[in-house]
């Protein structure tokens, strides 16, 4: 499973930034205190992104924690970390962090669209909740579709199709009823 | 609740049969780290049953199978499993294979333990070193982990999990259905706490004098402290639907999310649930 996700990692991360819509711009460093403090900021995705691929939960749960915390710049590589994170993590926490981390990120579009899709293929019920929750704060008209899907699996956890029915009105009042 | 799932099946079956065989056929394993210098991890996996982790003062891991004739299901011959024994079998005691089935792989001081056949009622007991990290996790069934310093991580379908005196390794645990309750006696900044259950309560209980970060996140339940929780605020949110005949109308609602600081903050630890 982890080896699998690493692949899967590298794999995502080859197919560059396609998630960011736009690349980060080069830093350009005006004096050398901007140049150190980019560094340092570099560092710190570098570090989200390193310990977002270890073994152990705790770690990866740190490379979130580092990825969200004020300072570390957004950055695809980041991005893609997290994304990987949220589709691949065997740890139902990490993933439910990973989607609190991509939830602040719901202006990118590409981000709505791997949100809505995990809704799809994710399989724990308190995640798919937080989906939802991301979702229908974001006004995803992407999400019109597996929420509906959702609402109406009768396999699904009462709490999923609840809230999925829930997250369909508040669309709805929105005016968002397709996609 | 699975605690009352099995006590259901241990009602079942006659009392007689309980009190002639409590326990039968408890089998032993005892393996050690290849580098018993570095901490170890073990890891276990089980579709039923119970895991029950201590640590002790040996550098061994002792894992002992116990299986219950309470909790035991009888598999008939059309192959369909049922509480009640057999009706070939009644008035007859079963007899357990002695063959457990138990494994244990080890490779670059990562412990697997697995067990061949995985009998409904069953408890695995687990004596660990203190220093070492656990990945737990079963279908069916509880896991208790106490005195264990290193990471663990644990994680119950339709059980409950109890994790005692732990939480300087950090602690990654989700109980799904189940009730996750944890005490922790010692938090290493380093090491993230996360706690999370849907359908569940999850209750946390920590020294006075812990300095931490709290994110709790409830959906429909509510959250109590006994602690003077210094609150940050939650940030507002508003919503303008779309202007239809009654005109635009404005939505504002807090996160239910809780953040707040205990002893001006430091380790951070998240609860979550429904």
């Amino acid at each position: 499973m982890l080896a699998a996700a690493a692949v899967v990692l590298a794999a995502v991360s080859a197919g560059g930034g396609w998630l960011m819509g736009r690349q980060s711009p080069a830093p350009q460093p005006r004096d050398e205190v901007a140049a150190l403090r980019s560094e340092v900021a570099g560092l710190r995705s570098l570090v989200a992104v390193s310990m977002l691929g270890q073994g152990s939960a705790g770690a990866r749960l740190q490379g979130i924690s580092y990825a969200t915390r004020p300072g570390t710049p957004e950055s695809p590589e980041v991005l893609e970390a997290l994304v990987s994170a949220l589709q691949h993590d065997e740890h139902v926490n990490v993933r439910l962090a990973a989607c609190d981390a991509l939830r602040r990120q719901t202006a990118n579009p590409a981000v709505r669209r791997v949100l809505a899709r995990a809704l799809a293929t994710e399989d724990s019920p308190l995640v798919k909740v937080s989906l939802i929750e991301a979702l229908a704060d974001a006004s995803a008209r992407e999400s019109v579709r597996p929420l509906l899907n959702l609402k109406s699996a009768a396999n699904e956890d009462e709490a999923v199709r609840t809230e999925a029915a829930r997250a369909l009105d508040r669309l709805k009042s929105k005016g968002i009823s397709r996609e | 609740m699975t605690r009352t799932q099995f006590s259901t099946t241990a009602l079942g079956l006659p009392l007689s049969l309980l009190a002639q065989a409590p326990s039968a056929a408890p089998s032993r394993l005892k393996a050690a780290f290849r580098d018993p210098a570095r901490p170890g991890t073990v890891r276990l996996s089980l579709l039923h049953g119970d895991i029950v982790v201590k640590a002790h003062d040996s550098n061994e891991v002792m894992v002992e199978l116990e299986q219950s004739l309470a909790g035991q299901r009888t598999r008939r011959r059309d192959g369909e499993e049922h509480d009640r024994p057999d009706k070939d079998a009644e008035g007859l005691k079963r007899i357990f294979a002695p063959s457990s089935g138990l494994v244990i792989e080890e490779e670059n001081n990562v412990m697997h333990i697995s067990l061949k056949s995985n009998e409904r009622g069953s408890t695995v007991n687990l004596l660990v070193p203190a220093k070492t990290s656990l990945t737990l996790y079963t279908l069916q069934g509880d896991i208790s982990v106490e005195n264990v310093k290193g990471e663990i991580e644990a994680n119950a379908t339709h059980g409950d999990l109890r994790l005692t005196d732990v939480g300087v390794g950090g602690v990654v645990a989700h109980a799904l259905h189940g009730e996750l309750k944890a005490v922790l006696t010692q938090v290493n900044r380093a090491r993230p706490l996360s706690f999370s259950s849907l359908h569940g309560k999850v209750d946390l209980t920590l020294l006075a004098a812990t300095k931490a970060n709290l994110a709790v996140h409830s959906m429909r339940g509510e959250i109590f402290s006994d602690f003077d929780v210094e609150m940050v605020a939650a940030p507002v949110r508003v919503e303008e639907t779309k202007r239809g005949e009654n005109g635009g109308k404005y939505r504002v609602s807090a996160s239910q999310s809780v953040t707040g600081k205990l002893n001006r903050g430091g380790q951070q630890i998240a609860l979550k649930n429904l």
